[in-house]
């Protein structure tokens, strides 16, 4: 059941993934090309998402420090969470299958947490995946001509840890019924602060990440309620 | 007699509006109800508080022993149900759905669906979203049947299919009926579906259950009288069982349920040149009766079989 319950919410926002994933990719390859001037920005289109879109500095950078992967990062990031968390819950509004799925033999909490869990895992690894591709580059010797200590790489990991917060807001909010959008959108306004503040915060492991584990209890409590109190029709 | 589903006083609000209206439904198992009624008066809201979907404001339902508001994953997997507009994810091919819904249940038949699926000649290559209305329908069937399910519980489920394809959705629901049993609830405002597979009706007008009795007796029940007259007809005094009369050119038409001794008597205080008695299909009476003065229109409700009368209940 579970098997089948995570291929369906796989084949549903797997594309969604792969698009964030291409995306960061590209930001990782502009990042690094501004670090070694390999006048990759310099491609015809490259250097307009470079310097426009991802906001990358045109000199020569330092990965994780000066014209780094942040602004990208967390662009991405954003958008990732917010349309895998409406995809999951105004989709399946959208195309009325939410009494399909929710009649399956199967507890409502379950079938909830198995989208959660997915999703929230989908997000964490393929976020992940550009730090540590970038990491690694910047680790290996003779990549770019300044140093690199992993700790450089703590203020974008405070980032990824705060992204599932806004992925559970987007949720919440699609899953709430509400009159018009401005009221559905109280979820993400009300996760703005602990998100922002579990990504800003010095202290990362005794005020970040207990806050954004905090904020996400709550959510999933909240959303755990609204999904087993709502009416579905 | 057992009872697969039972609803008590069951009342839902969206806001101030009362959309069903303390519902006391009773439906013995092995039967085939026909849940009818027009646009908007409740149906599809009862049949999501029978599946925890939608939960009621007040009063309470059960489906195989189970409130319904809490109904166990295995009681679940005994009820299959078909919403309105069949709604299956459109990305998937026939064979992916068939493979996801198999996947939650124990009991699977797969010879039963091959056979569903190849009577309506659909190949599990195709996609659900090149599918039309109707395919999507019997689709729909065929998942919802595949598990030997208890208890079907269908809305609206020919709404939009063309005669054709409506006809051979219901050959294949007459024959899944005919498996002992199984108990099927379906909404409907197509009549003549009904009045081919449903043993037993019930009427909801503006969320009140109006008419709960075996379909034969409905028809039976409900009668139109024609009084001739030489002029203008005059007007026909109120009475028990009257649901509506209006005047048609000199003739003045009546419905009435239990048309008897009295409604003879008053009709021929009015000294008409002729009087009668015309018998309705399903289809007739229910819109006759559906169409009068909703608040004084007759209840009959609460028999429990076919042997016992129906009282007259007057107005709700």
């Amino acid at each position: 059941m579970i098997r089948a319950l995570a291929i369906k919410e796989l084949r549903e926002i797997g594309w969604i993934v792969a698009i964030a994933l291409a995306v960061y990719m590209i930001a990782v390859a502009a990042v690094a090309s501004t670090a070694v001037e390999s006048g990759l920005q310099r491609i015809p289109g490259l250097d307009w998402l470079v310097y426009q879109i991802l906001q990358l500095d045109s000199y020569r950078s330092l990965p994780f420090v000066s014209g780094d992967l942040n602004g990208p990062f967390i662009l991405t990031s954003l958008a990732l969470a917010l349309v895998l968390g409406f995809r999951q819950s105004v989709g399946e509004a959208q195309a009325d299958t939410f009494g399909f799925l929710l009649h399956r033999p199967l507890g409502r909490r379950t079938i909830l947490l198995m989208k959660l869990a997915l999703a929230v895992g989908l997000l964490w690894l393929v976020s992940a995946i550009p730090i540590l591709v970038l990491a690694w580059w910047a680790a290996t010797p003779g990549s770019h001509p300044s140093p690199f200590e992993w700790s450089m790489t703590y203020p974008i990991w405070k980032t990824w840890a705060a992204m599932p917060v806004v992925y559970l807001g987007a949720f919440l909010s699609g899953l709430r019924p509400a009159r018009w959008w401005g009221t559905r959108l109280v979820p993400l306004a009300a996760i703005a602060m602990p998100a922002l503040a579990a990504s800003l915060i010095p202290m990362w492991w005794f005020f970040s990440v207990p806050l954004a584990a905090l904020a996400a209890v709550l959510l999933i409590v909240s959303i755990l309620w609204v999904g087993e109190t709502r009416d579905y029709s | 007699m057992e009872h697969v589903i039972e609803t008590r006083r069951l009342t839902k609000y969206y806001g101030s509006k009362c959309v069903v209206n303390n519902l006391d439904l009773r439906i013995p198992r092995g039967s085939v109800y026909g849940f009818l009624g027009r646009n908007g008066t409740g149906k599809s809201t009862t049949i999501k508080m029978l599946l925890g979907l939608v939960h009621p404001t007040r009063g309470s339902a059960f489906v195989l022993g189970e409130n319904a508001a809490e109904l166990s994953p295995d009681a679940r997997g005994r009820i299959a149900y078909l919403a309105e507009g069949h709604p299956i994810y459109r990305w998937m091919t026939i064979r992916d759905a068939v493979r996801f819904t198999r996947a939650f249940h124990r009991q699977w038949n797969q010879p039963l669906l091959d056979q569903i699926l190849d009577h309506f000649e659909l190949s599990p290559k195709q996609k659900i979203r090149r599918l039309s209305h109707g395919q999507r329908a019997q689709v729909s069937l065929a998942l919802a049947v595949a598990p030997d399910p208890e208890v079907l519980i269908l809305d609206d489920p020919t709404i939009g299919l063309d005669t054709v394809v409506r006809r051979d959705f219901l050959e294949s629901l007459i024959q899944i009926i005919q498996r002992q049993g199984r108990t099927i609830l379906f909404s409907s405002h197509i009549l003549s579906d009904v009045e081919r597979v449903a043993d037993r009706i019930g009427i909801l007008v503006d969320g009140v259950l109006r008419v709960d009795c075996p379909t034969e007796k409905f028809k039976q029940r409900v009668r139109k009288i024609v009084l001739g007259f030489a002029g203008e007809p005059p007007e026909f005094p109120a009475c028990p069982g009257l649901v509506s009369s209006r005047t048609v050119g000199t003739d003045l038409e009546l419905i009435v349920v239990d048309y008897g001794d009295e409604h003879q008597r008053l009709a021929e205080s009015l000294e008409p040149s002729s009087i009668e008695v015309v018998d309705l299909n399903l289809e007739e009476a229910f819109i006759e009766y559906t169409r009068g003065p909703r608040r004084r229109l007759p209840i009959f409700a609460g028999e429990e079989s076919d042997d016992q009368s129906i009282g007259n209940q007057g107005a709700a």
